[in-house]
């Protein structure tokens, strides 16, 4: 065969693989599609039933989220939340430490109202860091303390490519996301400094506790695939 | 006031969506894996095929890549190429239609092709993204003159849905100019690059313009493709 005739021939070559190949992976992309909403259905009833019980304790939860303080979810929220290294401080000021018994807190010597509502989950999937457009997973909250109510999102996670991902731990979105609102809306009480951070502390483990139990997010909506496939 | 609500059985609630769902979802996967991997067995014999055909006139390409300038694969993709700069109102330098009479022709060296290779980074960067880019690249020399050139042939941005593209022969083309430009420091008279051949700036420019055409379309023609490669979900494909 001539050069020509060769270069004609791998040409055929090439664009029959394309054309071939092209519709086998749109097929599998179709055939993903259809899988992951025959799951979304199948947990639907999950779903379902999560939120009937959801309803009456968001109702709870909005009147008074002080309800949990005996609960044995707190107690496990408390130790799970332990389980993660503390926040290092760049002033090696004294890490406070959480008491595991939620029956000895100032808070529970404290009589006023603690309530959290309009829990919304929120997704962005054209969120920037000043380095990369990612999707950020996470949610809004609407928290009322005495006579100060604040609302404020938090984000659990940050996905920038199918390799790459980034979660905050219980411990991160406490310490990062709550404590400061929180410590912010007891200024108006004029507390001692140190009942304050202790308050607020304890507020930030109740009101983290309260949010867990508030999340309810579809498991399948979340699949991608490769999940964790790193190739560094 | 204590919770008035059962929670012990909200979590087992909770417990059994998860072993429900769980391990559907690693089904799901490996079912994917399973599929990706037929798909890829059945693909390597064209792959195959490709590179043998491939491999039948390489050689003579790499030797002196001017060869191709006669092909109708050539003229078709540069009839291509000028529509799109057209469209993109990119007029740099005018190529004359006819390849024959090209300035290639005038060079007493053959333009050899050396180390052709595909080269995948998957942290490639855009000033917004970190991104998976497909490339090639390779070195080419006339004469004692050599150079590496490059130019990226795919991306896959992730996103929602994650997107994977092809770049067309233009935004190859253009790359591999980039790649062919004199680095000139600041207050350096200009120098040509083949003072043995004693032509002017003009012709050299001219030289590689025709150039970086060439070695797009062989940079690209040498490239053998696996389409199984580039699957992700959820994604959009677009070509070009």
């Amino acid at each position: 065969m001539t050069q020509t005739a060769l270069l004609a021939s791998y040409e055929a070559l090439v664009q029959n693989h394309q054309a071939q190949f092209n519709g086998r992976i749109e097929q599998l992309h179709r055939t993903v599609n259809q899988m992951v909403s025959q799951l979304q259905q199948q947990e639907q009833p999950f779903v379902m039933a999560q939120a009937q019980f959801l309803e009456q304790l968001r109702a709870q939860l909005a009147i008074d989220t002080r309800c949990l303080l005996d609960s044995i979810e707190l107690r496990d929220f408390i130790a799970e939340v332990n389980t993660f290294p503390p926040r290092q401080r760049w002033n090696a000021e004294p890490v406070l430490e959480i008491d595991a018994d939620p029956a000895r807190w100032l808070l529970t010597r404290r009589d006023f109202a603690v309530s959290i509502r309009d829990y919304v989950p929120e997704v962005d999937h054209h969120a920037y860091d000043d380095e990369r457009t990612h999707t950020t997973y996470g949610y809004r909250i609407t928290i009322t303390i005495h006579d100060q109510t604040d609302s404020f999102s938090v984000i659990v996670q940050r996905v920038y490519s199918p390799i790459e991902q980034r979660s905050y731990t219980l411990r991160q979105i406490v310490e990062y996301d709550f404590e400061p609102e929180i410590g912010t809306m007891l200024k108006p009480l004029a507390l001692e400094s140190n009942e304050q951070a202790q308050l607020s502390q304890e507020l930030s483990y109740l009101l983290g506790c309260a949010v867990r139990l508030l999340a309810i997010t579809p498991i399948s909506v979340q699949f991608r695939y490769p999940i964790e496939e790193a190739v560094r | 006031m204590t919770i008035a609500l059962d929670l012990a059985a909200y979590q087992t609630l909770r417990q059994q969506h998860l072993d429900y769902i769980e391990p559907q979802l690693t089904e799901l996967h490996s079912q994917i894996a399973g599929q990706l991997e037929a798909l890829e067995a059945n693909e390597q014999p064209l792959l195959l095929a490709q590179l043998a055909t491939l491999d039948r006139f390489r050689a003579q390409i790499e030797r002196d890549a001017r060869c191709v300038l006669a092909t109708e694969e050539f003229a078709t993709q540069m009839a291509a190429w000028r529509e799109d700069c057209k469209r993109w109102r990119d007029g740099e330098l005018e190529l004359d239609a006819d390849f024959s009479t090209w300035r290639l022709h005038a060079l007493p060296f053959p333009v050899q092709i050396l180390q052709h290779e595909l080269v995948t980074d998957n942290w490639a960067y855009n000033d917004e993204n970190h991104y998976t880019e497909y490339r090639y690249e390779f070195a080419v020399q006339l004469g004692t003159w050599q150079k590496t050139v490059s130019a990226a042939i795919a991306h896959l941005s992730p996103g929602e849905p994650m997107s994977y593209g092809r770049m067309n022969f233009r935004s190859q083309q253009s790359e591999i100019a980039y790649c062919l430009k004199s680095r000139q420091r600041y207050n350096e008279p200009p120098a040509l690059e083949w003072e043995e051949l004693n032509w002017t700036f003009e012709q050299e420019g001219q030289l590689k313009q025709e150039l970086s055409c060439l070695l797009a379309f062989v940079g690209d023609l040498f490239v053998v493709r696996s389409e199984v490669e580039t699957f992700r979900y959820p994604m959009q494909r677009r070509s070009d």
